[in-house]
Order: structure tokens, then C-alpha cells, then sequence
């Protein structure tokens, strides 16, 4: 495989030397990455200038409280991409980012005929609590993270390797080791002097999977036992104040007006009165329930796990626990993995003959 | 349960299900009066949200009628609906919010003594679950 090793005494220095290298010495118009921000978080930026992504761009920060991948779209999705074929931006994303934008260039909300994905194999981030706890904590100590000081969508997370992407990184002592993984990828490392090297990426993944594995099947199992009937999904929802927070930081969650934010929802006053008089009370509790049942019905299948929305709500309901548990079932159903194959349609918009046939007989 | 009516909805297509349950009524076949029609222009027009919202509206079943696979006014809307369904089914079991209150089924425009059956066996089946636990009391 084409590999290029990049050392320098830290990963983190590693990963400055190589967001240099990529901007002065293979012609790329602009790395799309994260950067230290002026308070504790890493907002994405474009970043065009050599010294510049040295000075402040981070590969792994040590939290994640959005998906970069709506970074990304929102640079991307205005139709003059599609035109100007000459640009050229490399991007840096976790796997869940970047399988995010993988179903959003679907969704023709981004595009990758111009942009190169670079995605490391990922240690996870902090949870959000943690977080605040010890804001100072060094790139090679998230790989040894103990994983309860994880989010739980990270400790649990199924794909830590993007299943799509040009370059994967995978992590030395004292650098980095970049693998081309498509022809894209391989032109790119070439400019930067890579040379064919014999490396076991499937090992290198298996190990990665592996540990997270057993963890995911006992929360979802937990998750199970929580989210039973209209009772259990009323208590697991008992915080949440309808703000819609989540749908806004979803990645996926692709619709410009939002159905439950439109007026298809919203019913006369008489619907509501009738209702109150016939159960005593009229709850706005249901106004959530279909919010998030909808959003469910909606988005489960493109889900990507990045477990943002859970981070997004202010009063800490677990979204990304309901999303985690509902997604897995319905994409194993379709046999669908969001984010895995660039060609492959969305569920929602394709259909079988032969499918589903007990159903309407 | 006694003294517990169901109370269903039902999303017809406008070119068979719907078209069913006027011949059944011109034929004046029985059939019990629970059911609350909603034509649609086909069911593949047919939210998942719509559904949702009115099982939390108090709806005790939601049955979905629409067209032989084949015959869709709209060529292949009653299939897209097929796989919605499908997913909606899928994510009420997996909450445990008994996909048995929702049921999808094909009459075409000629089958009244179907319409009246399907109507038929799904309240009985929805009398037999009780009353919808999103309902409060």
C-alpha cells in the first residue's frame, strides 16, 4: 500500500508538519480541518495558508461537540462547486463526520468530485462533562483513555475506521502513517513522497473494533430495557423542552424547514381542546414525542452515530441512546451502512419488487 | 375490555381502497363503523409522521390500504409506501410500541367484500389489544 510516515516528536506535531506539507508542497487549494478556537471548543475552518494550518490546526481534538460534515456542506452545497472542478480541498474528518458528508453529497448537499477525505482511525473524544474536568489533555493520552470518560457514542462507536475515505491515518508513537485507500488519495500522497510499505490495515481495525464491540452490545441492550413502550420513552424524553436542538446539529438531518418546524404540524385550537376534553388534559409532552418518533421515522436509517445530538441538548437527554438503539435495527433491515458506499441510493428513496412481501397480503 | 371501542384511522388510496369502501357501501356489505377514512392520492404519499401523530392523537390502530403491488395509479408509490411502512413497523417493535396497531394491506378498487373483511378482522384484532398505551387513562 502507498504509505507515507510523517515523525515528529508528538501526533500532534506530526499532524501540523503534515497540514503544512499538504498546503506548500502538493497543490492543494485548501484543507478544510478543525482549529483551535478562541474559547475551549475546535470550530472547522478553510484554511489555505501553509504556516497558518501549523500554527492552529488540530487533527483529534479532545471533544466533539458537532459534526464537521455540516462544515463542510455548508461550504460546498451551493451549486458553483459542481462547476469549478479545478478546486481542490483536502478534508479532515472523524469517520462519523466524514460518513455524514458522504450522505450528504448523496443528498447533493456537498460533493466530493472536489474534495479528498482524510479520516483517522479515531480514539473517540471526551465526553462533554469530562471534558470541563481537564480541558488540558494530550492527543496520545485519548488513546489510552479510559472508556467511561468517553462519550458514550464514541465508547461505543461501531465504525472508528471510515468505511469511505482517500487517506486513512493510523497513529505511531512519535507521528503519524498515512495509507491511500483510492486513487485520489494515492496521487495526493505521491506529491508528498510516499512509498509503497506492506501494512495490515484489517488487523489495525479489527483491534480497533473489537474493544468497542462488546461495549455497544450491552448498551443497546440497556437501551432496550429503557426505551420499552410508550411509558419508558415518555420518561427517557421526560427533559426534554421541545427546543429542536438536536435536529439543528444532526449532520444528517438534511431538510432545509424542518416538518415538525412547519405548519403541517400545527393544529386549530379546537384539536387541542378536544383532546383535552376527552383525556382531562392536553400535554405538549405529545408535541415531543413527535418530534423525536418522527425524527426517528425520518432520519434513523442515514444515522451516523456521531452522537452530537446528545451533546446538543441542554438539558443531557441521551437523543444519540434512542437514535443508537432504533438505527441499529432499521439499517440492519435495509442492510444499509450510512456513509459506507458513495453509489449506494438512501433507503428511502429506492424500493424492491420482491421485498417486504408479507406486508399488505 | 368491555364497553371499549377502537378507534381507527384509516389512510385509503383514492384509487382502490377508497373506491372499495364505496362499493361496499353501495352494496351495503357490514362492516363495523370504527373506522375514520382519510383518502390520500396514493400511499406513497403518506408521512410516517402522519401516522405517528395520529396514533398520539388517540387512534387506537392506523390501517394503511392501498393498491395490488402493480397497479399503483402511480406506477410504484404503494411499493415506496410498502418500504416506509416496513421501517415504521420495524422502529414501533423495536420500541415496543406494538406494530400490531398498524397494518398495511392491499384492495384493490373491485374488492369490497375485502375492504369490509380487512376492516372487519382489524378492529376485532384491535378490540382484543385494548386501548393505545400513548392514550394517558
Amino acid at each position: 500500500m502507498l504509505t507515507l510516515r510523517i515523525k515528529a516528536g508528538n501526533i500532534d506535531e506530526a499532524a501540523r508538519e503534515l497540514f503544512k506539507r499538504i498546503l506548500r508542497d502538493s497543490g492543494e487549494d485548501a484543507i478544510f480541518l478543525r482549529k483551535k478556537g478562541e474559547g475551549a471548543f475546535f470550530p472547522p475552518a478553510l484554511i489555505t495558508d501553509a504556516e497558518t494550518a501549523g500554527k492552529v490546526g488540530v487533527l483529534l481534538p479532545p471533544l466533539m461537540v458537532d459534526n464537521a460534515a455540516c462544515g463542510l456542506s455548508y461550504i460546498l452545497r451551493k451549486d458553483s462547486v459542481e462547476q469549478s472542478t479545478q478546486l481542490r480541498i483536502v478534508a479532515f474528518l472523524r469517520p462519523c463526520e466524514a460518513r455524514a458528508f458522504v450522505e450528504l453529497t448523496k443528498l447533493k448537499q456537498g460533493s466530493l468530485n472536489s474534495v479528498l477525505l482524510i479520516t483517522p482511525l479515531c480514539p473517540g473524544a471526551l465526553s462533554l462533562e469530562e471534558f470541563r474536568k481537564n480541558e488540558k489533555i494530550s492527543t496520545e493520552e485519548l488513546f489510552s483513555l479510559d472508556s467511561s470518560r468517553k462519550r458514550d457514542s464514541c465508547r461505543i462507536c461501531a465504525y472508528p475506521i471510515a468505511p469511505f475515505s482517500d487517506i486513512q491515518i493510523l497513529f505511531e508513537r512519535d507521528g503519524l502513517v498515512l495509507v491511500a485507500q483510492t486513487e485520489k488519495g494515492r496521487v495526493l500522497l505521491l506529491s508528498l513522497g510516499a512509498q509503497e510499505e506492506n501494512i495490515n490495515l484489517d488487523s489495525e481495525k479489527a483491534k480497533f473494533v473489537e474493544s468497542r464491540q462488546k461495549a455497544r452490545e450491552e448498551f443497546l441492550v440497556q437501551m432496550k430495557r429503557r426505551l420499552e413502550g410508550s411509558k419508558g420513552l415518555r420518561e427517557f424524553l421526560a427533559d426534554c423542552v421541545n427546543c429542536h436542538n438536536c435536529m439543528r446539529l444532526c449532520p444528517v438531518c438534511y431538510c432545509r424547514l424542518c416538518f415538525f418546524e412547519s405548519a403541517d404540524v400545527e393544529a386549530d385550537v379546537n384539536h387541542h381542546l378536544a383532546i383535552a376534553r376527552r383525556d382531562g388534559y392536553r400535554s405538549l409532552d405529545d408535541e415531543k414525542l413527535l418530534f423525536h418518533l418522527g425524527r426517528l421515522e425520518h432520519m434513523a436509517v442515514l444515522c451516523v452515530n456521531c452522537g452530537v445530538c446528545s451533546d446538543a441538548c441542554p438539558n443531557e437527554v441521551g437523543v444519540f441512546g434512542m437514535f443508537a438503539l432504533v438505527s441499529d435495527s432499521v439499517q440492519k433491515m435495509f442492510e444499509y451502512v450510512p456513509g459506507a458506499v458513495l453509489n449506494e441510493p438512501l433507503p428511502m428513496t429506492v424500493y424492491r419488487e420482491d421485498e417486504f412481501r408479507h406486508l399488505g397480503e | 375490555m368491555s364497553g371499549f371501542e377502537p378507534r381507527i384511522v384509516g389512510f385509503l388510496c383514492k384509487w382502490c381502497a377508497t373506491a372499495a369502501a364505496d362499493t361496499a357501501g353501495t352494496q351495503r356489505l357490514p362492516y363495523p363503523p370504527n373506522l375514520l377514512p382519510i383518502t390520500v392520492n396514493c400511499t406513497g404519499a403518506i408521512d410516517g409522521a402522519y401516522i405517528l401523530q395520529v396514533f398520539l392523537d388517540g387512534a387506537d390502530g392506523v390501517l394503511v390500504g392501498g393498491c395490488h403491488p402493480g397497479d399503483c395509479h402511480y406506477r410504484i408509490g404503494n411499493l415506496r409506501a410498502r418500504r416506509r411502512i416496513a421501517q415504521l413497523l420495524k422502529i414501533m417493535e423495536t420500541l415496543g410500541l406494538e406494530p400490531a396497531r398498524l397494518k398495511l394491506c392491499w384492495i384493490g378498487a373491485s374488492e369490497a367484500q375485502k375492504y369490509a373483511d380487512t376492516v372487519n378482522q382489524f378492529v376485532e384484532q384491535i378490540r382484543l389489544l385494548g386501548p393505545s398505551q400513548f392514550k394517558k387513562s
